[in-house]
């Protein structure tokens, strides 16, 4: 059985069907990639597993259990802009959803003994932090704003943010679009590392000389299904399907 | 005491009260404006639409005559004399025109407020609530930690508009009688037949809204170690 599915997930935005039956299947310490063409689903699949928006219906099945999405409690999501709290330091946009975590774990306590347990936890908070940020390499940026730092170490910091909360499966929406190319070899080599980790990874991405470059098994999205899945062989190099052929084409010439 | 002195002792008597006016007004109108602004983008439409309303009628009207209008107010809703007001509430009659001065100045700067909420609100990226959706923060952490500190940092300038205003605006509440600093400065021309009060007067001013500018210059400064 896989770690993670997605059954007959369906998602109507008033009468146009979004997500129509999808259904697909990863397992635990891989690198999935979704690709397709814009306006077939894609980033809609990402926002209903994180809980952005609601799903019409179906199931989605972490090792072996069913999730509700809208209480995200499974997934990290890596923005396409990032989406870092731009009047924090690099260092608390990590430990303030952290020391969130914490406080509703502590939700029973009294008032005051919550506090002093808090003042404790953000000692710990702190140290957690600092050892992600050590480890995507920016630990000299720690007290930095997000305005300071470049596109490629503002998508570290989103990492280390995601991160920081355990999720079971870390998703990425586009994660290349803003980045160079020296940039983008730097974050595949990092979504790498995280797989060595143990982390289950989907990204959805165009890019894809920077899908080549990761993924394990590729999807191909089209008007809401998975048209074809299979790994970067069958999918990006030799594909049977004439509409990835077409859209790898079409792509090509694009680039 | 010669007649230079009195008249700045006058004047000084009726800054007191453009100063009180003033604190009045930014101590309730700032909060209530952001009750204003909630309630005005409220999901159920009949509060909203009453609320955009109010917003509407109050900035589309001057503020004089929504002064006057809530000193006629006792008199249309209970026909009761303010005369009679006032022995009520154990206050004199210029004490309670002061009263209906700051219900009006409080309203009036709320619904500019609201407004100037609501465009701050507004300007805030999307992502920025679904980040903290994502990373599981609370509705109220969302709000005070997350997004009430950059809508704060991107409406202190245009507020610090309205309150280099409204240290004019206090001027209008002589229509009551109040006597604040212009209506003391034309007390004392009047009496002395001069004309240095109103200088002096507009020096008043000057130095308030001076005074006023440089603190609000340090806020956006003091904002200013990051950017949107």
């Amino acid at each position: 059985m896989s770690y993670f599915e997605i059954k007959n997930l369906t998602k109507k935005y008033g009468d146009q069907i979004v997500l129509d039956d999808l259904s697909m299947e990863m397992n635990k310490g891989e690198i999935s990639v979704i690709i397709g063409e814009s306006g077939n689903g894609k980033t809609t699949l990402l926002r209903c597993l994180n809980g952005l928006t609601d799903i019409n219906s179906g199931f989605v099945i972490i090792d072996g259990k069913e999730i509700d999405c809208s209480k995200n409690n499974n997934f990290g999501l890596i923005f396409q802009n990032f989406n870092l709290f731009p009047q924090y330091t690099v260092l608390e946009n990590i430990t303030i959803p952290l020391m969130s975590m914490y406080k509703r774990s502590l939700n029973k306590l009294s008032f005051t003994k919550k506090q002093k347990v808090l003042k404790s936890k953000q000692q710990e908070c702190n140290t957690i932090s600092f050892e992600l940020l050590e480890k995507i390499g920016l630990k000299d940026k720690a007290n930095n704003y997000p305005f300071e730092l470049s596109g490629g170490q503002c998508q570290r910091v989103a990492i280390a943010r995601a991160l920081a909360l355990k999720p079971s499966i870390l998703c990425f929406d586009e994660p290349t679009s803003a980045l160079d190319p020296k940039t983008t070899i730097e974050i595949s080599k990092l979504i790498k590392e995280l797989k060595q980790e143990g982390y289950t990874v989907l990204i959805i991405t165009h890019d894809i000389s920077f899908a080549k470059d990761v993924a394990d098994k590729v999807y191909f999205l089209k008007k809401g299904k998975v048209l074809d899945n299979g790994n970067v062989e069958e999918i990006l190099i030799n594909p049977k399907n004439e509409d990835i052929k077409n859209f790898l084409g079409s792509n090509n010439k694009e680039s | 005491m010669g007649p230079t002195l009195d008249i700045l002792s006058q004047l000084g008597n009726g800054f007191l009260y453009t100063i009180l006016l003033f604190v009045i007004t930014l101590v309730l109108s700032i909060p209530l404006g952001m009750i204003i602004y909630l309630l005005a983008k409220s999901k159920f439409k009949p509060l909203s639409y009453l609320f955009k309303g109010i917003i509407w009628v109050i900035r589309g009207t001057p503020l004089m005559l929504q002064i006057l209008l809530v000193s006629f107010l006792p008199m249309l809703l209970f026909n009761a004399m303010n005369k009679e007001i006032a022995s009520f509430f154990n206050i004199t009659i210029s004490q309670l025109l002061f009263v209906f001065v700051s219900i009006a100045f409080v309203f009036n700067y709320a619904c500019y407020f609201a407004e100037i909420y609501r465009a701050g609100f507004e300007s805030i990226n999307k992502g920025q609530y679904e980040a903290a959706k994502v990373l599981n923060l609370t509705k109220s952490e969302t709000f005070f930690k997350i997004i009430l500190p950059q809508v704060i940092k991107r409406i202190v300038p245009p507020m610090s508009n309205e309150v280099i205003t409204l240290v004019k605006d206090t001027s209008l509440a002589q229509i009551l009688g109040v006597v604040e600093l212009l209506s003391s400065a034309n007390h004392a021309v009047n009496q002395y037949v001069v004309l240095t009060p109103l200088l002096y007067a507009g020096a008043f001013y000057l130095i308030f809204t001076f005074i006023l500018t440089v603190l609000l210059t340090k806020l956006e400064k003091k904002l200013s170690y990051y950017e949107v």
